[in-house]
């Protein structure tokens, strides 16, 4: 993304850090992600310790200065697994679920973005207008099947539902491993 | 490297989507395959996106010669990328290189193909191989990354920057046969020198009509021969004193002097005239014979631009005599640190040969304190001491020093040497 750049260099001259508008969107995406998903916990269990939203901040953090590391998945392990371990089941407001599940889904689309090319790099608007797009269609996606799920919990049990999940990741990992035409 | 790999980006999705799913299903909690799903249509669209074809990159290779300061566009097209794929390039930089975005790009593939331009702007003269860019390419989901061989680095070659001086001076001592310097003696030419009378085969249009109708006798016009001059650059290339910041930054001894010698030989070759060089201090330089023509310029700054100095030493200083003879104007270019360059400056002007010397030290090391301890600034000021003296003596000699702050500092002491070379003199051979 272009726009204004901010460069700090040392006394030599070479370059230590930069800033842009694009890397503080980015940044701001990840940890701004992070703390929806803090807030939906701290608040559909208000006795749970707070110090896990701490931990998932600073994952957050790390994860937007290295992207394309496994900090992104560490981060939304920890994020989910709280999520998981701390709200009881029905959770008090299915709405919440969904926005959590938006918040994931950005912080993965962010990472996934800033994790193109080296850190710092200018990316064409019309990059991250894509990215974003997709990111949206997927969300759209997931309010989609969320909310009927959500809607369906207690009233119908999906018969084989393990196997069609089992056959999804035998299908991925085909999928993974197929030859590139040289 | 080749061929496509996934991304840590699809890693992601799918362990994360494929965990969290597991786990819902296991815990028969319908929150866990809400939190699933993003993750898993995002893997699954990653999965389904793979690229089947290894894109192919096209990019400059070779050498190319610019001036310092100028701007080099690396460029390339990678072909075969999936569609909505993209693209990363970065070029690394380097000392003296300038590179623009210094951070890299990202540019979007339009019909599988995607074109990357880098700017880059050399600040120092030299020759260099500049890095590597490194090319990475994805798919529209960022899922798949193929990383491009390294494509063969761009090869440089910068030539000193060769500001023009607005200078009329003409040479001291134009004896050649062609040229624009005006000779001393009378011949075919331009310049008027005399109306004289008529003598037998003088050609009929040189008739001076005017004087001829006054004084009833034919006169012709005589005109000064149009000549050209011998001029050697002699440049002290034993140390380099001072830090290099490039063509805007701090400026070392070196850097004016090979700038310097730059301005001075396209000055004197684009009126006609004859420069060569000789280099002191560097393994791999140290002669060029004179010419003139554009091809010696270039032949020139080629020259200039390889030069590393401080690569030969305890050169004979009466090298400098080699292939010089009276009439020869030489310019030496040197920040007179090593007392050998007043040494020759001594032998060439006992030789007969018209010397300049171009004091090519920074202003600011004359006056600043160089070293880190004391004594060894000490040592520095004491230096300069000796140097100022070293230039008086050569100033009462007759000998003009110059301190070099741009083109225009060679034009009175090429002047002053004119109006002085029609002066006879004993000289030692």
């Amino acid at each position: 993304m272009t726009g204004p750049v901010l460069t700090v260099r040392d006394r030599g001259g070479q370059r230590v850090a930069t800033l842009s508008l694009g890397g503080l969107a980015r940044r701001a995406g990840i940890v701004g992600a992070a703390l929806v998903v803090d807030l939906a916990v701290l608040s559909s269990a208000p006795g749970t310790p707070w110090w896990p939203g701490i931990v998932v901040l600073t994952l957050a953090l790390v994860a937007a200065e290295v992207p394309d590391s496994q900090a992104p998945l560490l981060t939304l392990a920890v994020a989910a697994g709280w999520w998981l371990a701390a709200v009881p089941w029905p959770a008090p407001s299915p709405g919440r679920v969904l926005l959590v599940a938006l918040a994931l889904l950005v912080l993965h689309a962010t990472t996934a973005v800033a994790a193109i090319g080296p850190p710092g790099r200018v990316a064409e608007a019309r990059v991250v207008r894509a990215a974003a797009g997709r990111a949206a269609l997927v969300g759209t996606g997931t309010t989609g099947i969320g909310a009927l799920a959500l809607a369906a919990d207690g009233r119908v049990v999906v018969p084989g539902a393990v196997g069609v999940a089992l056959l999804a990741v035998a299908g991925l990992a085909w999928a993974a491993t197929r030859p590139t035409r040289q | 490297m080749s061929g496509w790999h996934p991304t840590h980006a699809h890693l992601r999705a799918v362990v994360a989507g494929f965990g969290l799913l597991v786990a819902g299903l296991v815990l028969g909690r319908v929150d866990a395959i809400v939190l699933a799903t993003p993750l898993l249509l995002v893997a699954l669209a990653g999965a389904q996106s793979r690229p089947s074809v290894v894109p192919v990159l096209e990019g400059p290779q070779g050498a190319l010669a610019v001036h310092e300061g100028e701007d080099v566009v690396w460029s390339a097209t990678i072909s075969g990328l999936p569609a909505g794929g993209s693209v990363a390039a970065l070029h690394p930089g380097q000392r003296w290189l300038e590179v623009e975005p210094e951070t890299g790009q990202v540019v979007a593939a339009d019909d599988g193909l995607a074109t990357t331009s880098i700017g880059l702007r050399p600040t120092r003269w030299g020759w260099r191989t500049l890095g590597a860019p490194a090319v990475t390419g994805y798919d529209a989901w960022a899922a798949w990354r193929w990383v491009a061989d390294r494509p063969q680095p761009l090869r440089l070659t910068v030539l000193p920057s060769t500001e023009q001086p607005d200078t009329t001076a003409p040479a001291p001592h134009p004896y050649g046969l062609v040229g624009q310097e005006r000779a001393v003696r009378l011949g075919e030419g331009t310049e008027l020198a005399k109306v004289r009378p008529f003598e037998p085969g003088d050609r009929l249009r040189r008739i001076h009509w005017p004087t001829s109708a006054r004084t009833g006798t034919l006169h012709v016009t005589a005109t000064h021969a149009d000549e050209d001059a011998h001029v050697v650059l002699l440049l002290d290339a034993v140390n380099d004193v001072g830090s290099s910041g490039g063509l805007v930054g701090e400026r070392s001894s070196m850097d004016l002097a090979v700038r310097a010698a730059a301005v001075l030989a396209e000055h004197f070759l684009r009126r006609g005239d004859r420069v060569g060089l000789r280099v002191f201090g560097d393994w791999r330089v140290s002669f060029l014979p004179s010419s003139s023509g554009r091809h010696q310029l270039r032949r020139l700054l080629n020259v200039l631009s390889v030069v590393e100095p401080g690569t030969a030493r305890g050169e004979d200083a009466l090298a400098a005599r080699q292939g010089l003879g009276a009439g020869t104007l030489a310019i030496l270019l040197s920040p007179l640190v090593e007392p050998a360059s007043t040494q020759q400056v001594a032998m060439l002007t006992s030789a007969g040969i018209e010397v300049i010397v171009v004091d090519t030290l920074p202003a600011e090391l004359v006056t600043g304190d160089r070293g880190r301890s004391p004594e060894e600034q000490l040592a520095w000021r004491l230096r300069m001491l000796q140097r100022r003296l070293e230039r008086d003596r050569m100033a009462s000699l007759g000998i003009p020093v110059v301190t070099w702050t741009g083109p225009h500092s060679i034009d009175k002491v090429l002047r002053d040497l004119a109006r002085r070379s029609a002066t006879p003199r004993l000289v030692r051979r």
